[in-house]
C-alpha cells in the first residue's frame, strides 16, 4: 500500500507558535485584528487557537472500512499527540492499528463463454498492522522544518521510513512554499512464507506553493515525483494465462510516478459558504494515467458546527502490462491481472459533520462512498466483473489545551 | 519522455502561481481564517482518505511526502 502522507497538503500554511504568540492579549484592537491575521493563514483552523496559542493537542479516531460482496473489511484505531516545547518546537507522535479481514480478488479465471470473472481468496484474510511514527517541527522567522521517522509491521509487510518537510513563509505569508524528501524502506513476504522479505525502496520527492489571491479565495498548487524500485510484484495477486495456467503477477522493478494536484477555495459571501475544489493528474512509466476531481462545500452553522458535502470523480487508463486474462505468456514476462492497475473510473460522494463541543474539545465525523466502474476508465482494458463499492466511516475526537 | 514533459509543464504552473496575484494585507484575512477555509481536513481524514486511495487506485496524488506502507489488497 502506498505511504500515507503524514502532512496533508503541499505547502498549508501553518504559524509558527511564536508567530502565533505575538501580539496577543493587548487592548488594542488593531493588534488584536493583527493577530488574528496571523493566524488567518491557509489551513489553520480559527478554533486551533482558542485553548492556547500553540497548545497540546491529541485526535483519537476510529475509522471502518467496508466493501460490497463481504469482501475486505478494515477497521483502524489511531492517536495523535501534538505537544509543544517552548515557542518555537513541536514533537509529534502518532500511532495506528489496523484489523483487516475478509476476501480479496487474487486472479480471473475464464467463466461462461471466455468472459473473465474473478476469483476471491475466500473469507481467509486476517491480520494486523501496528504503525507509529514520532517527529520534531521546529519554527524560525519565515521557516518550519518538519523531521518524521516512522515503521509499521504486520505479518507479512515492514516499512521503515523518514521525512523532512520544510516551509518558508513569504509575502507576508500571502505564499507558503514547500518542499520535502521521504525515504521509505519496505520488505514483502506471504502468509506461507512470512519471513522471506522482498525489498521494496521508495523515494519521494516533493514541491508545493500556496499562494492567497484575494481576501476570499486561495489556490495550492503541488508537485511530487516518486521512484520506486525492487519487488513491486503483488505476491498474492495471480494471472490466468490460457497456454499455460496460472502464474504469479510479475511487475516491472522499478516505477517512477509524476504527480500534480491543485486546490482551489473561494468564500461566497451571499451564501456564507466555500466552495473547495481539487483536482489530480498523474501518470507513471507504467501507463497509468490517471486524474480525479473534487468538489465540496463547506458551510459553519450556529451552535459551532462545521458541515462539508460533495462529491469527487476519479477516472485511470490501465497499466500497460495488464489484461484481465492472457493468451499465452507476454515475452517480457511482464504481467498482472491486479484490478488496481485495469482501466477504471469510480464516482464517490462525501459528507463531513464537525460539533466544537467544548473550547477544548471537538467531534468530527467524516463519510465517503465510492462506487467503482469499469465503464468511467479513461482508457485500457478491464471488465465489470472488478466493479464493486467500497465506504469508510470516521470518527475523531480532538482535545486541545 | 512524456513524463519529462508532464513534469516540466507542471513546475512551470507551480512558478506561474507566484505571480499575478495581488497581495493581501494581514488586517484582510479575517475570510481567510475561517474554518470552512482550511485547505485540508483534520489530519487523521486527510491520512485515511489518501491512504484509501492508494490502496485502491493505480494513480496517484501530490499530498506531501512520508508515511509507512502496508501490505493492503
Amino acid at each position: 500500500m502506498p505511504p500515507q502522507p503524514v502532512s496533508a497538503g503541499a505547502a498549508v500554511g501553518v504559524t509558527s507558535p511564536k508567530e502565533a504568540a505575538g501580539p496577543t492579549r493587548t487592548i488594542s484592537t488593531h493588534l488584536a485584528a493583527l493577530t488574528a491575521a496571523a493566524m488567518a493563514l491557509p489551513g489553520v483552523h480559527a478554533r486551533a487557537a482558542e485553548p492556547g496559542l500553540n497548545p497540546f493537542t491529541v485526535d483519537a479516531s476510529h475509522l471502518e472500512y467496508f466493501e460490497s460482496g463481504n469482501r475486505m473489511r478494515v477497521r483502524v484505531n489511531q492517536a495523535t499527540a501534538i505537544a509543544p516545547v517552548g515557542d518555537n518546537v513541536q514533537l509529534l507522535a502518532d500511532g495506528l492499528q489496523d484489523v483487516i479481514s475478509g476476501a480479496s480478488p487474487i486472479f480471473n479465471s475464464p467463466g461462461p463463454g471466455g468472459q473473465p470473472q474473478q476469483v476471491l481468496t475466500g473469507a481467509s484474510v486476517n491480520d494486523r498492522r501496528n504503525a507509529g511514527d514520532i517527529g520534531a517541527s521546529v519554527f524560525w522567522n519565515d521557516n518550519q522544518v518538519t523531521l518524521r521517522q516512522g515503521w509499521s509491521a504486520e505479518n507479512d509487510y515492514r516499512s521503515i521510513w523518514t521525512s523532512i518537510e520544510g516551509r518558508r513563509f513569504l509575502n507576508q505569508k500571502d505564499t507558503v512554499l514547500a518542499a520535502g524528501f521521504a525515504f521509505n524502506d519496505d520488505g514483502v513476504s506471504t502468509h506461507d512464507a512470512p519471513d522471506d522479505f522482498h525489498t521494496r525502496i521508495k523515494r519521494d520527492y516533493f514541491l508545493g506553493v500556496t499562494q492567497i489571491i484575494n481576501e476570499r479565495s486561495l489556490i495550492e498548487l503541488s508537485l511530487r515525483y516518486s521512484y520506486s524500485n525492487g519487488y513491486l510484484s503483488d505476491p498474492y495477486k495471480l494471472v490466468f494465462v490460457q497456454s499455460t495456467g496460472e502464474l504469479p503477477d510479475a511487475r516491472p522493478s522499478q516505477r517512477r510516478q509524476i504527480a500534480l494536484t491543485g486546490k482551489y477555495l473561494l468564500y461566497i459571501p451571499p451564501i456564507d459558504s466555500a466552495l473547495q475544489v481539487i483536482q489530480s493528474f498523474s501518470t507513471d512509466n507504467w501507463g497509468i494515467n490517471a486524474g480525479a476531481l473534487e468538489v465540496q462545500m463547506k458551510k459553519e452553522l450556529p451552535g459551532e458546527w462545521l458541515v462539508n458535502a460533495g462529491g469527487r470523480l476519479y477516472s485511470q487508463s490501465s497499466a500497460d502490462f495488464y489484461q484481465p486474462l492472457f493468451q499465452t505468456p507476454p515475452s517480457d514476462g511482464l504481467h498482472t491481472s491486479d484490478y488496481r492497475l485495469a482501466g477504471f473510473g469510480s464516482a464517490s460522494w462525501l459528507l463531513g459533520v464537525t460539533k466544537q463541543l467544548t473550547p477544548n474539545f471537538s467531534l468530527q465525523f467524516s463519510g465517503e462512498r465510492t462506487y467503482r466502474r469499469y465503464a468511467l476508465r479513461s482508457g485500457g482494458s478491464g471488465f465489470d466483473g472488478d466493479n464493486y463499492i467500497w465506504s469508510f466511516y470516521l470518527v475523531t475526537l480532538q482535545a486541545q489545551f | 519522455m512524456r513524463m519529462a514533459r508532464f513534469g516540466l509543464g507542471s513546475a512551470l504552473v507551480l512558478i506561474a502561481t507566484l505571480g499575478g496575484c495581488a497581495a493581501v494585507p494581514p488586517w484582510e484575512r479575517g475570510t481567510l481564517a475561517k474554518p470552512v477555509m482550511s485547505v485540508d481536513p483534520p489530519t487523521q481524514e486527510q491520512q485515511q482518505k489518501l491512504r484509501t486511495y492508494g490502496a485502491k487506485e493505480g494513480g496517484a496524488a501530490a499530498t506531501g511526502v512520508g508515511g509507512g506502507g502496508c501490505g493492503c489488497n
